[in-house]
């Protein structure tokens, strides 16, 4: 405050100064008061005026805050004490002063201390009015600032309240007495109606309407920023004396001074809050981007994500979904549960209108952002059904909105709306663009999900055609199969390299099973899986043996290798033929894992040394022989149970058997069921690789 | 999973030590390594599997494929199994004898395996 008023004091034509601390130190002194005491800041002010009077009086003035002044003898001045922040305003008056000049000098005095303290332009627009305006005996009076080429009243007195509008804003034009003052930086003093007519013809009769007769323009500007301009106009004929015409260039410049201030504060309070609000809003989207990520259902985010964005950027948010030809409302949040639910029933029993324009429902179709700075009552009225409707939407009390669709690959997947209501806030420009960003990270979040479900429904589809729909009715054997996919957080969304498959044979009584496992996942594993799947089946029904039919796989397999080059299989193929015993088993392997076998609570490992099918022409496969003596049971299973890790390390044929050994459940069924819940118990329930297994129970 | 390079400027033996896991998610770093290996065409790579904790199908498939590079390019490549995880995986496979396999003494006094193919 200081330093601004040790600026204003510099614009007055007569002595002052400002002292601080309580030894009254001079820190500011004008040039009059330079020239009256010389170049003494920086010392007491009683050094240079050692009067115990005007001691007393800056004491009281600085202790006390009550202003005085105090007459001295030499110099011959009277010394006005002020209290202002932290100090003392002084100004000082020849003895010989006039009346007048006394009075101006002291309201110069209290309008430099008062506007000091005024913040806003308006503020300092009355206060210059009014003092000025009084001491001189105006009989109107006016401060207008500049925006460009239009004059705005900050404050005005005594036109009347008829012609007041037209008088708010007025445009700078050239050749009238206002707009030149401002136009050329220098005051424009008319002193009666005739000096309007000599000088401003065209605007004599404007200007001496109502019997005004002398008017004083005076420009303000603080280097060369053009600020605006005062004005006073007096019913009478009024001589401007140079002093006054000295004292009106003083309030000008001070004025000038104050709104120039006050712009200065205005701007670097928008800034600053500007600033706070962008770093709030950049927060504010990294916060909504990890709670999009967040592992839950899509739709449960967005309806998070509204509730997050209240009343932090908004009173009210909505999300609104494209599905097929609809557009649903996904979430409407508010900070108060009541309100929510109000607009709940109001738009059960009103449902919105698909057509409004600038609605989320035609946003989320044109996928064009809408901002309304205002909602204006026409919008509410147009949007309203009938009297009570319009009612009731008055009453949410909506200011201002922004709607912006949720655009990903140039596609609305639906629509933001963000609303203002009892926060008195409005929307502009910026806040779309952040709408914008926030809607887009919203509707890529909404996309990937879609995506991640469609890949999971196409996986699931061409799983199903590499594995039989069901098992088929073996008399005297029990099947039982489980497929388990690896998990999607393992491996993306893949089709999978495992198989099974139970299959006729030419002769009565004969059947083919098979498990396989295809390295590797994705398009080209499956088409192998579907390529083996296939090729046995053909094989089967040639009527050959496991051996050969392996053979006749790897020979296929190698016939369309190009396409995956080194993609190997493992490969278990088991010849089962039921008799009135059990059944007879022969089996080869292509380096599958062992099949084991369960015999009451013994259990035995298959040993059917084979190499791996689709990469060498010539493999070794050895034919395995044995028999199942009823309630005995063939597992064959996949490396995902095998080389499934938990915490304790890997699964391993070791637990397997054990499990088969001890496992109290009695049919294949249960045999499976068991053996696939404790492998996937053994991850924790996150499988790292695809499960196949197959059991075949001959029946007791 | 970690690969270390090590070259024998004598015999231009240029072996490739992998430890740690090898499966599908690091057997694209480790193909990388395996062509930076070959890139001097050494005329025998070893890779040595003998240390790692895990191979799975995908890290039997990036030894066939490097051994099938090798012998287009009329070079040699041998596998380390030790006698750990890489070697039952290796045996339960029936690769034992499609591959050279070399034991864990140093490359230059290895006999290799399967010679007669």
């Amino acid at each position: 405050m200081t330093t601004d008023l040790a600026d204003a004091i510099g614009y007055l034509p007569f002595p002052m100064g400002i002292t601080a601390t309580a030894d009254h130190v001079v820190v500011a002194l004008n040039t009059a008061g330079r020239t009256l005491l010389g170049d003494v800041v920086g010392r007491p002010v009683c050094a240079t005026l050692p009067h115990p009077d005007l001691l007393a009086a800056l004491d009281a003035a600085f202790h006390e805050a009550r202003p005085g002044s105090v007459p001295l003898p030499a110099p011959p001045v009277t010394v006005g004490c002020a209290p202002i922040r932290d100090g003392v305003l002084l100004h000082m008056t020849a003895a010989d002063a006039s009346g007048a000049e006394r009075a101006r000098t002291t309201a110069l005095q209290r309008l430099t201390s008062a506007l000091s303290g005024a913040a806003t332009p308006s503020a300092i627009a009355r206060l210059v009015v009014t003092s000025a305006g009084e001491l001189l005996g105006a009989d109107r009076a006016g401060v207008y600032s500049r925006a460009g080429a239009m004059l705005t009243a900050l404050h005005r007195t005594g036109w009347g309240t008829e012609v007041s509008p037209p008088f708010d804003r007025i445009p700078v034009q050239r050749g009238r007495p206002l707009s030149d003052a401002v136009l050329t930086g220098v005051p424009v003093w008319l002193e009666n109606a005739e000096q309007w007519r000599l000088r401003y013809p065209d605007m004599a009769v404007a200007g001496t309407a109502s019997g005004f007769q002398a008017t004083a323009c005076l420009p303000m500007r603080v280097e060369d920023r053009d600020l605006g301009a005062l004005v006073f106009s007096f019913l009478v004929p009024r001589a401007f004396s140079a002093d006054e015409r000295e004292y009106l260039t003083a309030v000008a410049a001070l004025c000038a001074q104050a709104l120039d201030r006050a712009r200065l504060l205005v701007a670097e309070q928008d800034a600053r809050a500007g600033a706070e609000r962008q770093l709030d809003r950049t927060m504010f989207l990294a916060q909504a981007g990890r709670l999009l990520q967040a592992p839950m259902s899509v739709e449960h985010r967005l309806r998070r994500l509204a509730d997050l964005a209240v009343p932090r950027v908004a009173d009210w948010c909505a999300v609104h979904l494209v599905r097929n030809d609809r557009v649903d409302r996904l979430a409407v949040a508010h900070s108060d549960p009541e309100k929510v639910a109000f607009v709940a029933r109001l738009q059960e029993r009103y449902p919105p209108d698909p057509d409004a324009d600038g609605g989320a429902i035609q946003v989320s179709r044109t996928g064009r952002p809408v901002l309304f700075p205002e909602i204006p009552d026409e919008l509410l009225v147009a949007g309203a059904v009938d009297e009570e409707h319009l009612a009731l939407i008055r009453s949410i009390g909506l200011h201002s909105a922004v709607v912006v669709p949720l655009l990903v690959r140039g596609r609305s997947l639906g629509a933001l709306t963000l609303a203002h209501a009892e926060s008195g806030q409005r929307f502009d420009e910026g806040d779309v663009a952040f709408a914008e960003q926030l809607a887009a990270n919203a509707a890529i979040a909404l996309d990937n999900a879609r995506l991640w479900e469609e890949q999971v429904a196409i996986a699931d589809t061409l799983q199903a055609a590499l594995l039989p729909a069901a098992l088929p009715d073996v008399p005297g054997l029990r099947l039982a199969a489980h497929y388990r996919a690896q998990s999607a957080e393992n491996s993306g969304i893949q089709v999978g390299g495992d198989l099974y498959d139970v299959v006729a044979s030419d002769a009565p009584g004969r059947w083919s099973v098979v498990v396989a496992d295809v390295c590797g996942k994705g398009p080209h594993a499956a088409a192998l899986t579907a390529l083996i799947r296939h090729t046995i089946r053909a094989e089967i029904g040639h009527g050959l043996g496991p051996v050969e039919a392996l053979h006749r796989l790897n020979r296929a397999m190698l016939h369309g290798a190009a396409k995956a080059p080194w993609r190997f299989a493992t490969v278990v193929h088991a010849e089962i033929t039921v008799d009135a015993e059990g059944a007879s088993v022969r089996l080869a392997s292509a380096g599958h894992p062992p099949p084991l076998l369960r015999r009451g609570d013994r259990v035995e490992s298959v040993t059917a040394p084979g190499t791996v099918v689709g990469v060498y022409a010539d493999v070794v496969l050895a034919e395995a022989t044995f028999r199942l003596d009823r309630g005995d049971m063939m597992v064959l299973y996949t490396d995902g149970v095998t080389e499934a890790r938990g915490v304790d390390g890997f699964y391993g044929t070791e637990r397997l058997i054990r499990l088969l050994r001890t496992s109290t459940a009695r049919q294949a069924d249960e045999v499976a069921a068991a053996l696939l819940d404790d492998v996937i118990g053994f991850q924790q329930g996150r499988l790292r690789d695809d499960v196949a297994i197959l059991v075949v129970e001959a029946t007791p | 999973m970690t690969a270390t390079q090590g070259d024998d400027p004598r015999s231009g033996t240029v072996e490739v030590v992998l430890t740690g896991e090898l499966d599908i998610a690091t057997v694209d770093e480790v193909q990388g390594r395996i062509e930076a290996a070959e890139a001097g065409s050494p005329p025998l790579l070893v890779i040595d599997l003998s240390q790692l904790e895990f191979v799975d199908s995908s890290g039997v498939r990036l030894a066939l494929l490097a051994d099938d590079r090798a012998r287009a390019a009329g070079r040699r490549v041998a596998v380390r199994l030790g006698t750990g995880h890489a070697l039952r995986v290796f045996q339960a496979l029936g690769l034992m004898d499609k591959l050279d396999v070399v034991p864990l003494s140093a490359p230059d006094d290895a006999t290799v395996d399967g010679a007669s193919r």
